[in-house]
């Protein structure tokens, strides 16, 4: 690929980009349909969350079968701290993800300076634990009811709409940044090979610590505005099911591809929203579309996108 | 009351031993992390439900069909789903956990989301001095602690016993010394398949059951494979009986909503301070 050709390229991705900024921006002005925007929001926060998820299993390796439970926390710390006192809603999502952070610690101290299985056997425990302390403590949680009543912190759709789409930007951003950092290049070395990283002088127990709480931090952030959002925390954001979506929305959108999670996460919840009468199968069709993509297309649907339409880089080096 | 929970203790152990087998078997010979051997234990929970209440099938035949047909489902799993991805470590692990959720969601729909309970095999219970153990426990005792070793001499003394050892011992040589590992794979992964049904239709009447049952089962199987050490057959053996006690003294002590946090909490103290377990060597 010539220069000029790939010049072309770039210019004609950053329009791309920018129009669909501007598309975003306009969204509530032109469609006055607020379920639209309300099921956008949806898709946001997952894609947020699934962003996360990818970047431990996808990115650096690390497969984690509790997820939830970062979320779930993030989304209970704010049910607990609005409660006792009212709190600045962006300090309150910066302690959700802190909250999700010590979580990580906890379970990720122990078991991620292990080589194996172990991280994911342990953190699917772990959100086990939680979640049935969720459901087995009522006067602390609220059982299955959870804590309802909490304040929204934006009033309105169109207000909610805009943050969701900053938080997800946000996130992109800084990911984006951070697989370009060193520090980055040495987290996505850990998923290449672990031992040769280590004898490559990177202390690989201290990087996966520390990557997996970044990771926590942001499932936290976004389990915080989720119950900002949804006005209310249940044991289901701790559950399985929400770890299997994720995995489902980053299995289908591709794994390891950062923009795959953005896509999974519209797909299904779209499919999700729009399509109710399949809200019985959910989870099947999730564990069908994880079983088909594992075994016939290992990148995803981005991926596949990737492979025909943005084709920038180093293929010509290739 | 001391001895009542040690003697039920023990007795709940075997099954959780012959549980803790299966996954045992899979991790060490396969070299694979089986995270649908939970959804196995509730399948066999539930076709045994349908046999019995149903079917009206008597229990030792229902037991045995059970046994038969997970096997096969087991196999059929492993050709099928784990043989094309089973280069990578993480895409078995999220293809099983893909196919447990899959089937949870298949009894959701097969038998409906309520709580159910099967009749037990044997009515009544011993009395040893006031120490009470129900015909049942004892009876899923002794097929555990039978079929745990029928499967020792099988492996120490037969020929395919011998040569899924050597599978265990190293893959790449047992392939090159011409011993068929695919059919191996096959038959231990149908084997801790049916090991784990096995032990759900023998505790299905001691318990309710439910779609979402098979995830304790998982998790505990999982810790006292951990505890024993990965690949050894003593340690889970021990491992299952430790656990069997625990759970018993769990649920009588302090709640039987917490016994999910045993697992957990014997998981972590077993990584912090042996992490290769107790009686095992590092496979991975």
């Amino acid at each position: 690929m010539t220069d000029t050709q790939r010049k072309k390229q770039v210019l004609s991705l950053t329009i791309g980009i920018l129009l669909l900024l501007c598309f975003v921006l306009l969204m509530p002005f032109l469609f006055k349909n607020r379920y639209l925007l309300h099921v956008i929001i949806l898709a946001n926060i997952l894609a947020v969350f699934a962003m996360s998820w990818d970047m431990l299993a996808g990115f650096m390796g690390q497969l984690n079968l509790g997820h939830s439970m970062y979320f779930g926390i993030g989304a209970y710390t704010i049910g607990f701290v609005t409660k006792a006192y009212p709190i600045s809603p962006v300090l309150g999502l910066i302690f959700a993800g802190l909250m999700a952070v010590f979580l990580s610690s906890i379970v990720g101290i122990p078991c991620l300076r292990l080589r194996g299985p172990y991280y994911a056997i342990a953190t699917l425990a772990f959100s086990q634990v939680l979640f049935t302390l969720a459901m087995g403590l009522p006067k602390l949680t609220g059982s299955e009811e959870g804590i309802t009543n909490i304040p929204k912190f934006i009033m309105g759709i169109e207000g909610n709409y805009y943050f969701s789409f900053l938080l997800l930007i946000l996130t992109v951003l800084s990911l984006n940044l951070l697989y370009r950092s060193v520090f980055g290049k040495r987290l996505i070395s850990l998923r290449e090979d672990e031992r040769l990283c280590e004898a490559a002088g990177i202390d690989t127990n201290t990087y996966k610590i520390l990557g997996a709480a970044l990771s926590a931090f942001i499932a936290g952030i976004a389990g915080g505005y989720s119950c900002y959002y949804h006005t209310n925390v249940t044991p289901d954001m701790l559950s399985i099911s929400l770890t299997f979506s994720v995995v489902a929305v980053v299995v289908f959108g591709g794994i390891g591809t950062l923009y795959g999670a953005i896509f999974g996460a519209y797909a299904l919840t779209f499919l999700n929203e729009y399509l109710y009468f399949i809200v019985d199968y959910r989870l099947l069709i999730y564990a069908l579309v994880i079983i088909i993509m594992l075994l016939y297309s290992s990148n995803g649907l981005f991926g596949f996108f990737k492979e025909r339409y943005l084709t920038i880089g180093n293929t010509a080096s290739k | 009351m001391v001895w009542q929970i040690l003697l039920s203790g023990l007795l709940l152990g075997g099954i959780y031993a012959l549980m803790g087998l299966g996954l045992s078997l899979t991790l060490g010979v396969m070299r694979i992390v089986n995270l649908a051997h939970g959804v196995f234990y509730a399948l066999g929970s539930f076709v045994i439900y349908s046999f019995i209440v149903q079917g009206k099938v008597n229990p030792f035949i229902a037991l045995f069909l059970t046994f038969v047909i997970i096997f096969f489902i087991g196999i059929v799993v492993e050709r099928i789903l784990i043989r094309p991805v089973r280069e990578s470590e993480m895409n078995v692990m999220i293809v099983t956990f893909a196919f447990a959720i899959f089937a949870e969601q298949c009894i959701r729909l097969g038998w409906g989301v309520m709580y159910r309970s099967t009749p037990p095999f044997f009515k009544g219970e011993l009395n040893i001095s006031h120490i009470f153990l129900d015909y049942q426990r004892i009876f899923a005792f002794a097929i555990g602690i039978t079929i745990i070793i029928g499967l020792v001499i099988a492996l120490k003394k037969t020929k395919l016993g011998k040569a899924t050892r050597m599978v265990q011992q190293n893959y790449e040589m047992a392939m090159l010394l011409g011993i068929n590992v695919h059919l191996i794979s096959m038959l231990v992964y149908g084997l801790g398949a049916a090991f784990a049904a096995l032990a759900g239709c023998l505790l299905a009447p001691l318990y309710l059951i439910f779609p979402a049952m098979g995830w304790t089962p998982l998790l505990t199987s999982f810790a006292i494979v951990i505890l024993g050490g990965m690949g050894s057959i003593t340690g889970t053996v021990i491992g299952g009986f430790l656990f069997g006690l625990t759970t018993l003294m769990t649920s009588y002590y302090i709640s039987s909503g917490m016994v999910n946090v045993v697992p957990f909490l014997a998981m972590v103290i077993t990584l912090l301070i042996r992490p290769g377990g107790f009686l095992g060597k590092e496979i991975f």
